[in-house]
């Protein structure tokens, strides 16, 4: 592949350059009606991460999400562990994974109904047993000034049940990273896969 | 006990023996509070029924 070299680009009919590329590799784009986009990432679409098999591990971390990112979509499909712990999801910032000052809570319903409770150690979303598997998404967005709120539908597949949650939790400082992991910290993934969504 | 770490910018995963220091904080962690038990009352109210139905239903 060739590669053309140069710091402007122009349509004859525009009075301005439309592309400046800079040296540290950002670009000022000008539209011919005058909005201009600067950076080094073009924001505003969906990036998917990486599909990880949810089959070992007692915890599985996405890091490096960056400071942009407004709404991060986390998607479990036919997820399982081990255990009867219920699963959690914690933020993390570049000081590390938060595990404390959450407000969290959910419910369940299906043949028959409740609540999972409420949790300080981060965001719950499913009442799980040894043999569950868990279909369907968290959404964590971002409110302002590093408060994010959370909210969940997910299905506990085996045996019909639909689990819901919401909650809060300020960071101090920018996300950059979440953990998915369970409340005792030992049961072990052992089924299905995982992936984010993130965009800003 | 291991973590999975996955950098979402270049895909990249590795497998990571927790630190003693990750131990401590996952014993440390507070199980979830149980929900507050539903008095009769709110049960009734849950249930949709009203206290004259209710009552037929029972034959009362």
């Amino acid at each position: 592949m060739s590669t053309l070299s140069t710091t402007n680009l122009k349509n004859p009919s525009s009075g301005s350059n439309n592309i400046v590329l800079a040296a540290d590799g950002s670009a000022t784009i000008t539209t011919l009606t005058g909005t201009t986009i600067t950076g080094t990432s073009v924001r505003g679409g969906i990036t998917s991460g990486t599909v990880v098999a949810s089959t070992s591990g007692t915890s599985i971390d996405f890091t490096s999400i960056p400071s942009y990112v407004k709404r991060i979509t986390v998607m479990f499909n036919e997820v399982s562990t081990n255990g009867s712990s219920v699963p959690l999801i914690q933020l993390g910032t570049s000081g590390g994974v938060v595990s404390t000052g959450y407000i969290s809570s959910g419910g369940f319903c299906g043949p028959a109904s409740g609540t999972l409770g409420s949790s300080t150690a981060g965001f719950i979303w499913q009442l799980p047993n040894s043999y569950s598997t868990m279909t369907g998404h968290v959404i964590i967005t971002l409110v302002g000034s590093n408060l994010w709120i959370y909210s969940s539908t997910v299905a506990r597949t085996n045996d019909n049940y639909a689990m819901m949650g919401g909650g809060t939790k300020t960071l101090s400082g920018t996300l950059d990273c979440l953990r998915i992991t369970t409340v005792n910290g030992t049961d072990t993934f052992d089924a299905g896969s995982i992936n984010i969504l993130y965009e800003g | 006990m291991d973590r999975i770490e996955v950098n979402v910018i270049t895909g990249e995963q590795v497998t990571i023996p927790l630190t003693a220091e990750e131990i401590l904080e996952i014993q440390s962690r507070p199980t979830p509070k149980p929900p507050v038990p539903l008095t009769p009352a709110e049960k009734l109210a849950a249930s949709g029924l009203t206290v004259a139905e209710l009552k037929a239903l029972l034959g009362l």
